[in-house]
Parts: C-alpha cells; sequence; structure tokens
C-alpha cells in the first residue's frame, strides 16, 4: 500500500500490546484484513497500519488474541474532509467559489473588434451595447443572425458582422461597405474654368482648346480651356449655285486640365486686446476609483467641489493578461488640475491671432501652397486688429459642363 | 485438512505436468528481492516475529528469515512482505 493509495483511503495507525501479538497479525490475515508497516516497538508490543474501515472487524482478534489495541491516529483524506464538517462557512466559501467559477466564463467580460478600417471600434462598441450587448451579458442571449440585420440598420456603412466567443471574450468581426467609385462621364461635354481670380503661372491641357496662356490674368469664372471647337465644314451647295457658304460646325469635347495661378488672399481678424487665458497653478488633487463591469466603487469619500475652477483628467488602467485578455476590473485616476484666468500677454495674443490667419488661408488653398506672407496689426480703441495679406500658388481649374453655361461661353455654335 | 501423503502426493503430480507448486500443493512461493525484500506467497500466519528473525509457517514447514531490522511491511491472507537487511533463508 504506498503512501498515497493509502491516504486515499484512509488508515488507522493502532499499537497491539499482549502476550502473543503475532498471533492478533495471524488472525488478522487469515481474516482477510491487510496490515502493513508492522514494526515491533517492545518485546509484547507491535505497531500495525490498517484501512479505517477495518477498525471494527478486528475487535474480535484483539479477543481472540488477547491482547489491547490503542489506536494512535487516524489518517486519511474522508478523517482530513470531515474535520471541516463544522466549519460550514469555509464550505460555503468553497462552494461559493466553485459556483462562481462555473457561471463566469458564460458571460461575457471583453470585447476585440476586428476588420474595421474607416469605424471606430467604439462606435461598432457602442452600437453593440445599444441593442444589448455589452459587458456582463450572458452569452446565450446573443442572436448573432438578428444582431447581424440590427448592426447593419444602425451603421449602414458595415456590410457583414458577426461574433465569436472565445472563453468570455467576444471577437466582433466586421467587414465594411465599399464606397462605390465615382465615375467620371468622360461623354459629357465641360468647359474648364477659373476657380479663383489670379496671374496664370502654369497650364497643362489633357483635353480640350486653351483659351489662356502663362502669364495671363484672370478672373473667377473665365474659361481657360474650352470643350467647344468650331470645325470648318465643307462648304455646302446652296440651291444658289454660284454662292457656297462655310459653315463652322461645333464640335464638343469633355475638356480636362490642371491651371496653376498665382493667388492672393486678405483676411483680417479681431480681437479684444484684454482676453482670458487658463494658467494652471499648479495645485492638483487625484481621486481613485474602481470600476467592475460598469459599477463604479469611490475609493474616496468627499465628493464635493474642489477647487473654483478646474480641469479634470481621467485615465483609467485595465488589469490585463499577457495574451491581450483584459479583466472587466479597471482603476480610474481622476486628475483635477486647477488653473486661474489671466490677462493675456498683447504679444501672445498677436501671434495667436497669426496662427489663426495661417489657418483660414490652408483651409482655402486648393492644392497649392504660400510663396509668401504679410502681418499688418493695428490697435484702436481695445481692439487689436490683424490682418494677413498671402501669396500663394494653387490649382485653380474648376471643371464645369458646357450645356449649363450657354449663355457664357464663347464659341458657341454657329447656325 | 489434507494429510502429509495428500500434500506429497499434489506435489509429485504438479511436477509432472509442469503445474506451479503453489497452485496445487498449496507450497509457498518466496520472491527475494537483493537482500532487502522478500515476499511469501501461500503462507499459513507467523510464528515468530522479531528484529533479527521471523518465522512464517508455511504449508509443509515453516520458513525462518535471518537478518537485521526485519520488518513487516505487509501482510493479508495470502501474502506478506519482509523488508530489512535479510541475511538468510532457512527451511525448516
Amino acid at each position: 500500500m504506498n503512501k498515497l493509495t493509502g491516504y486515499i483511503i484512509g488508515y488507522i495507525e493502532a499499537e497491539i500490546s499482549g502476550a502473543w501479538p503475532e498471533r492478533f497479525i495471524n488472525l488478522c490475515s487469515a481474516g482477510g484484513v491487510e496490515l502493513w508497516s508492522i514494526r515491533r516497538v517492545s518485546p509484547i508490543c507491535f505497531r500495525v497500519k490498517m484501512r479505517l474501515d477495518s477498525e471494527k472487524r478486528i475487535e474480535p482478534y484483539v479477543n481472540a488474541s488477547m491482547c489491547e489495541l490503542k489506536i494512535i491516529r487516524r489518517s486519511g483524506l474522508s478523517v482530513t474532509l470531515s474535520r471541516f464538517k463544522k466549519r460550514y462557512a469555509l464550505l460555503a466559501g468553497i462552494f461559493l467559489l466553485l459556483a462562481v467559477l462555473f457561471y463566469i466564463p458564460h458571460f461575457i467580460w471583453s470585447f476585440e473588434v476586428s476588420g474595421n478600417e474607416t469605424i471606430p471600434s467604439c462606435e461598432i462598441l457602442r452600437a453593440l451595447d445599444e441593442l444589448g450587448i455589452g459587458v456582463g451579458t450572458y452569452k446565450q442571449d446573443v442572436d448573432t443572425s438578428m444582431l447581424k440585420h440590427q448592426m447593419i440598420l444602425k451603421l449602414p456603412k458595415l456590410s457583414w458582422i458577426t461574433i465569436n466567443f472565445n472563453g468570455s471574450i467576444a471577437q466582433v468581426l466586421v467587414r465594411e461597405r465599399s464606397e462605390k467609385p465615382t465615375v467620371i462621364d468622360e461623354s459629357a461635354p465641360t468647359n474648364v474654368i477659373a476657380g479663383k481670380t489670379g496671374i496664370i503661372s502654369k497650364i497643362e491641357v489633357l483635353r480640350g482648346e486653351s483659351k489662356v496662356s502663362e502669364g495671363k490674368t484672370v478672373i473667377k469664372g473665365e474659361v481657360l480651356v474650352s470643350g467647344v471647337s468650331l470645325k470648318k465644314s465643307e462648304a455646302l451647295k446652296t440651291n444658289e449655285k454660284d454662292k457656297a457658304e462655310i459653315v463652322y460646325l461645333p464640335r464638343y469635347t469633355h475638356a480636362m486640365a490642371r491651371v496653376y495661378a498665382r493667388t492672393w488672399y486678405n483676411i483680417s481678424a479681431v480681437s479684444p486686446v484684454s482676453t482670458m487665458k487658463k494658467e494652471y497653478t499648479g495645485r492638483t488633487v487625484t481621486k481613485k476609483a474602481f470600476i467592475f463591469a460598469g459599477k463604479r466603487i469611490n475609493l474616496y469619500f468627499s465628493t464635493g467641489n474642489l477647487f473654483e475652477k478646474y480641469d479634470k483628467i481621467s485615465t483609467c488602467n485595465s488589469i490585463s493578461l499577457p495574451k491581450g485578455y483584459v479583466f472587466p476590473v479597471s482603476l480610474v485616476t481622476d486628475t483635477y488640475r486647477e488653473y486661474e484666468t489671466v490677462t493675456q500677454d498683447t504679444a501672445e495674443l498677436e501671434e495667436s491671432m497669426k496662427e489663426y490667419l495661417r489657418g483660414q488661408v490652408s483651409s482655402q488653398l486648393t492644392d497649392g501652397r504660400v510663396r509668401a506672407e504679410y502681418f499688418t496689426k493695428d490697435i484702436k480703441d481695445g481692439v487689436m486688429k490683424v490682418t494677413i495679406i498671402c501669396e500663394c500658388e494653387e490649382q485653380i481649374a474648376s471643371v464645369v459642363p458646357v450645356f449649363e453655361e450657354e449663355n457664357n461661353t464663347d464659341g458657341g455654335a454657329n447656325n | 485438512m489434507i494429510s502429509q501423503f495428500q500434500e506429497e502426493l499434489m506435489s509429485r503430480v504438479a511436477a509432472k505436468l509442469d503445474i506451479p507448486g503453489n497452485l496445487i500443493a498449496g507450497e509457498p512461493k518466496i520472491q527475494i528481492l537483493g537482500s532487502r525484500e522478500l515476499s511469501i506467497e501461500n503462507h499459513r500466519g507467523i510464528q515468530e516475529y522479531g528484529d533479527s528473525g521471523i518465522r512464517v509457517s508455511c504449508g509443509r514447514g515453516n520458513v525462518y528469515i535471518r537478518g537485521k531490522s526485519l520488518t513487516l511491511k505487509l501482510l493479508n491472507g495470502s501474502e506478506l512482505l519482509i523488508a530489512g537487511k535479510i541475511e538468510g533463508i532457512e527451511f525448516e
């Protein structure tokens, strides 16, 4: 009987003392009671080990061999477990732990989104949450086929969605709808006109008849490349034999060109001189809280206002395993930074206005760059006015259909 | 109870038919592992048990195991296992 088996079955260690303890051993052997680790302790005493259930069976042998039996100890799994019989709280706790361990994997505790390119993951997760699928949802409640239809109705950019479960992680796989490419109708006749006023610096005609050249000043709306050209047709014979008329027939084409021109911008911005700005005092207060599956547990007591004016920055740290599995437990740290409003320095104000104006120019440029900029500043009656005069070079060609502008274009058909 | 004659007869039959003696004639089967472990199958009980010698009753006599620090590791109805420093086995 090896030690492990002995422990699992359970055994008693007993001392047999008497005149003839060997008789006891023989009676046990003949009666089918297994003994082991039989050692002589003294001339009249043996120490033996036997199974727990043999305790009752050996009584007649003890009597028959006129010996005394003394139980030294009882050992084994059943003996150890019986010690816990009275410890109800421990047993309840173990049972609760097992129930929780069995129960937890049936719920979703974490999400992984993949396959999305333009739609942000948080938007997909928010849509799922609105449909009732979030952290803590019972996995069996998720109807994947219905979900697909509902999500596509919510987010039309999706073409397909499914959820796979890997333990407690819900892997959301999506495919986005590919946008239909805009097809340029190259059969429609078009003209290229100037989108802005400027001086032509470069002209690249791809199709059509150029009406301008480099160095020419053009105004907004002026035709740069025409899609209408007149072709001299054969002289048509008329009824009057001597007079042959030369007729010009219009030929339409889809004009395309890239036209670069120097353009100028003159934009102003005004601001009162005494503006306030935010300056941090340096005083901060940090408060922490736990969030478990959406429920927040604050780790502080006072919830009153700390400073008169403050910025609150929250950082959220989740516990995660190396494989990327994130537990639904996170520690949120809120940092409150106090600030006060102070008068902004004039120079700083001027700089911020200049930056603003530069941004305005950039937003209006089409495929171009700023070649030179010049600022003027004027302070009057407590108001600062900053003006930017900017020379840029940009692409000004704009394609328009011919027939909508029939009244404005030159080179119309001559009937 | 079988008589000595019957035991002798069964022993000879077992030998002729090449049947293991311990099955037919109740002869003890002694297995020894090195000089530290000895097992006896088909025993009839212990007659003497000491640190330096154990006398085991078998079908047709006794077997005396002589040694040092001898202990009975296991004893059940059909087999016993003796451990210790075995110096000699004597058939009585």
